[in-house]
């Protein structure tokens, strides 16, 4: 997938009636195969960037091109069947539904994309993946049975169970422990070498190791960070 | 597809649904149960009035009881006036034929082999007109040692029923009336009149009023059409120690009793319909409250708004399918409950629905709860579907 925002800019007002500006005339482009890392303190707007990103704001000035697709020109059930088919969401919070144990959860983008799918082969995968990752004995506890670092793992699963070309990934190793975050690090360097795109918000330097550019955000402008021992360079 | 997500909910929430389920099945169980009742009460009354066949009933002026609780309920009514009063009413203008009836007494499992309390009434096959023409299995004039049943008499077509020591064969039967009829037994007049002459019970009785033989306790009668029968009824009332009411006068005093009764029961349906919408319009409100995070999460995984909407509006529809259904066997339990206990206490007549009506009828109910739970539902169906999936999901990270 290619993805290019040009000038975009983002303000709201909040409950007091101050007008937040998280970003700020941001161009950026993402090609297959790349790994970007955001970085930024708390509330700079790296979740507004990557909710952008996904088609999940609309940004109040700019452009933002999905394979050569504005997506100001799409309505709300394309950009809903664009996120189903194309966006793996690794979200801050590792929200799982309730009802659904952690094999049906990792199934749910499955079940609301598009159709038909290959049972077989999407419980094959399920499968695949909750051994990967180390979840295949708790395939049938529900989310109020798993620790959090658990809950985390299952959140990731599911944003890759349908193969999505874009993986938005904010804080995707939190909570988790040494070995999981290794693990996470590998999983999204081998989707990239698989020519999917992933952009991650993270502190983390298991993260920003991997990535092919590390950005930073501050004050809603985003900055392309030189690897280390290099001068921040505005974009 | 999300039918998979809606049935977890369901099941997998069993407080929520079931207190949902349990709202909308004690509402339907209400509105089944009056509605069914009035019907029911409805079709007892035409039927009785309908199948009674009679113009004018003519009984002892001394009576205690009504016309109207003779007619419908199982009142054992030992009432009497001398047999010479067919002759006198049959002589006037308009009386095409006339008929005397011989209330005996009540039978119970003290004197008779029957379960319950029956009442046990004798006419005269030779003038009847109402009996044999109701009767099935018979088609000729019943013997001394015969007798015909109404609807609820626990005995067949050629079963035996022993009543005050005596046998009797049963030679036909009623169809379900809706009124004491259906708790008759129907005997020759001459019989009823010598069981009630050897009846201990009734010794007093003789005693005051004479000679059962010489004693009938009404005349039923049938009048030209070419003269108006309540023209008729006030010339029999006018004879003095009788007393006549028409069949029009009964049929407005039920219609009048019954316009009342049916507003009621409208009334409390309609009550019981905006509980039931309001109950489900504040359960629904308050599931999707709860629910904003969830579905900001499915909005973001990429269901489309059209898949919340339904995925909400199939959730309130199999609750709502459920509790109805239940609701509704429930109300049908009640409704046999009222039954027996009208039967009991009160002079209103019953009779239930056939089989295929009560389905139609409880498919008419089911439907309208199921259109009131998606009244219930829209609102905050399309207020999930509309959800911004961001703020959503903020809002739920904050709680």
């Amino acid at each position: 997938m290619q993805l290019k925002l040009s000038k975009v800019s983002h303000q709201y007002a909040n409950k007091f009636g101050e007008v937040i500006i998280p970003l700020q005339d941001v161009d950026l482009s993402i090609d297959r195969g790349e790994v970007l890392t955001i970085l930024g303190p708390s509330g700079c707007g790296k979740s507004t960037l990557l909710f952008i990103l996904g088609c999940l704001l609309k940004p109040t000035q700019g452009e933002v091109v999905i394979d050569s697709i504005p997506t100001y020109r799409l309505v709300e059930d394309e950009l809903a069947e664009l996120r189903s088919r194309k966006i793996g969401f690794i979200l801050q919070q590792s929200v799982l539904l309730p009802t659904l144990t952690v094999r049906e959860n990792v199934l749910l983008p499955l079940w609301i994309g598009p159709k038909p799918f290959n049972k077989k082969s999407a419980e094959q995968k399920v499968t695949s993946l909750l051994e990967e990752s180390g979840l295949l004995e708790r395939a049938k506890f529900l989310p109020h049975q798993l620790s959090g670092g658990q809950r985390r793992r299952v959140a990731i699963v599911r944003a890759l169970v349908h193969d999505p070309e874009l993986i938005l990934a904010d804080e995707p190793t939190a909570e988790l422990d040494d070995v999981n975050r290794s693990l996470i690090s590998t999983w999204l360097l081998e989707l990239a070498d698989k020519g999917k795109s992933v952009v991650i918000a993270t502190h983390d330097p298991f993260l920003t190791g991997v990535a092919s550019r590390v950005y930073t955000l501050n004050k809603g402008l985003l900055l392309l960070k030189a690897k280390p021992g290099k001068s921040h360079e505005a974009l | 597809m999300l039918l998979k997500l809606v049935w977890r909910n369901l099941v997998r929430r069993p407080w929520q649904s079931s207190l949902t389920i349990f709202v909308v099945a004690a509402c339907s169980a209400a509105l089944v149960s009056s509605l069914l009742m009035l019907w029911s009460i409805e079709n007892g009354a035409k039927s009785a009035l309908n199948q009674w066949g009679a113009d004018i009933l003519v009984l002892p002026a001394q009576a205690e009881y009504s016309p109207e609780e003779v007619l419908f309920t199982g009142s054992p009514a030992n009432i009497y006036m001398k047999a010479q009063v067919i002759e006198e009413v049959s002589e006037i203008d308009g009386v095409e034929k006339a008929t005397p009836q011989f209330f005996s007494q009540t039978l119970n499992q003290s004197c008779c082999s029957l379960p319950d309390e029956y009442r046990l009434v004798g006419y005269d096959p030779a003038s009847d007109f109402l009996v044999n023409g109701l009767a099935q299995g018979i088609g000729r004039e019943l013997n001394q040692e015969e007798v015909i049943i109404g609807s609820e008499i626990p005995a067949f077509l050629g079963d035996r029923v022993v009543i005050l020591g005596q046998p009797f064969d049963v030679a036909g039967y009623l169809k379900p009336k809706g009124g004491s009829i259906d708790r008759t037994i129907f005997v020759p007049i001459a019989t009823a009149r010598q069981v009630a002459f050897q009846s201990p019970y009734l010794q007093e009785i003789w005693h005051g009023a004479g000679n059962p033989q010489d004693l009938i306790s009404a005349v039923l009668i049938k009048t030209s059409e070419s003269v108006s029968p309540e023209i008729i009824g006030q010339t029999i009332s006018n004879i003095p120690g009788l007393k006549a009411v028409t069949a029009g006068k009964l049929m407005q005093d039920l219609q009048e009793q019954l316009v009342a009764f049916r507003s009621v029961i409208w009334v409390l349906v309609l009550i019981i319909g905006a509980i039931t919408l309001a109950s489900l319009c504040t359960r629904y409100s308050s599931l999707m409250l709860e629910k904003r995070e969830e579905v900001g999460l499915l909005r973001i995984l990429g269901a489309r708004r059209n898949q919340v909407f339904k995925m909400i509006l199939a959730e309130s529809f199999i609750t709502v399918l459920t509790a109805s259904f239940l609701g509704s066997l429930f109300g049908l339990g009640l409704l046999i409950h009222y039954k027996l206990m009208l039967k009991e206490y009160s002079s209103f007549p019953f009779l239930m629905p056939n089989l295929s009506q009560i389905v139609i009828a409880l498919s008419g109910l089911i439907l309208a709860t199921l259109v009131i739970s998606l009244l219930a539902a829209l609102w905050p169906a399309r207020r999930s579907a509309f959800i911004d999936p961001v703020l959503a999901l903020s809002e739920g990270q904050l709680r």
